[in-house]
């Protein structure tokens, strides 16, 4: 196959790391569309370089449980900086790994990070006229499951 | 080509921002990010044909358009390295939205056909942004161009398309005939 030109890297540059405080998981049961439940996120803060602030509540995670063993992330919730800015995002990607490993993640043990996939792709909204790039740019996270939060780390895909 | 801009943006954050200030968290792992940073792979590069545009004309969100998908073929490697390859299946279409704010939003959706048969469809989505000229850094104006590809693979040995985030770009061909579409496997 000829190609126009050599391939360039997509690079990822540290953005902000969030911290998602949520509450006991809804579920919702086995739907058309596989197990569903729900994990409200009830707040949270994030940072990064020269931004930071609070995750509002009111926020949510709609995960889909699949046959073929991975879930779907499908998180929305909003943003508030110390100045006051709001950033809406809108999360969704994959999370799965060995059988026993989510095992030990589902009952609240550490687990370290690398021994699952947890990435997502992320679009963010604004008003903010400092921040209107954040609606021009697409994200990536890469995800932790704690026993009582969750944190993502979202990168600026260059 | 992109940093430039926000490394503005975030240059006077700092300066707004007030000093000292820490992270009063119980988490754990709050402060240094003890991950390691993802990585990405290309694993598909496919050369998608494209017909003229048809135009759907202005709406709420925005101009519309889209550009009929008529073929094309593609090479890449699974996660193991082994080689994949086959083509464009003809008949989708990349729908496509000019933002108030300028940024054109694609949406393209088609199938492809592996040479062993697995058929596979997959949906582009991503954003062509216009980045300003930056003549303090001597950046000539640019493009900003990425996409999020999501695939919908068989049972069998293309299912990890269904379980991972992907980057993808687009690279036009100079006579528009055909776009050059990069996936990039988010590790």
């Amino acid at each position: 196959m000829d190609t126009l030109t050599t391939p360039v890297q997509p690079s990822l540059e540290h953005f902000i790391r969030v911290m998602l405080e949520v509450g006991a998981p809804t579920q919702i049961g086995e739907t058309a569309n596989g197990m569903r439940r729900y994990v409200p996120i009830l707040g949270g803060i994030f940072e990064g370089e020269g931004i930071r602030g609070k995750v509002l509540a009111g926020g949510g995670d709609w995960l889909l449980q699949r046959q073929d063993g991975s879930t779907l992330i499908d998180a929305r919730y909003s943003l508030e900086t110390d100045h006051g800015q709001i950033i809406y995002i809108q999360d969704r990607g994959f999370r799965h790994g060995p059988e026993q490993v989510m095992a030990r993640l589902a009952a609240g043990e550490p687990v370290d990070p690398s021994e699952y996939y947890f990435r997502t792709s992320a679009t963010l909204e604004t008003s903010v006229p400092e921040l209107m790039w954040l609606n021009q740019t697409l994200f990536v996270g890469s995800g932790m499951r704690k026993a009582a939060n969750v944190i993502v780390d979202f990168y600026i895909t260059e | 080509m992109f940093k430039s801009c926000s490394v503005l943006v975030k240059t006077l954050f700092l300066l707004l921002s007030t000093v000292g200030f820490t992270m009063n968290s119980s988490a754990d792992t709050w402060q240094k990010p003890d991950v390691k940073i993802p990585t990405t792979e290309l694993v598909m590069d496919l050369k998608v044909l494209i017909g003229a545009p048809v135009r759907v004309g202005p709406s709420d969100a925005g101009m519309r358009q889209f550009i009929p998908i008529t073929g094309g073929e593609f090479e890449g490697q699974h996660l193991d390295g082994a080689k994949i390859s086959g083509e464009v299946i003809p008949g989708g279409a990349d729908w496509q939205l000019v933002r108030p704010d300028g940024v054109l939003e694609v949406k393209a959706i088609y199938a492809i056909k592996t040479a062993d048969g697995a058929v596979i469809e997959v949906d582009n989505r991503g954003l062509v942004a216009s980045v300003a000229a930056d003549e303090e850094k001597n950046m000539p104006a640019s493009r900003y161009v990425r996409t999020t590809p999501t695939f919908k693979a068989p049972k069998g040995q293309y299912e990890w398309l269904n379980q991972r985030v992907f980057t993808g770009t687009i690279t036009p061909s100079p006579k528009g005939d055909f776009v050059q579409i990069r996936v990039f496997v988010i590790h």
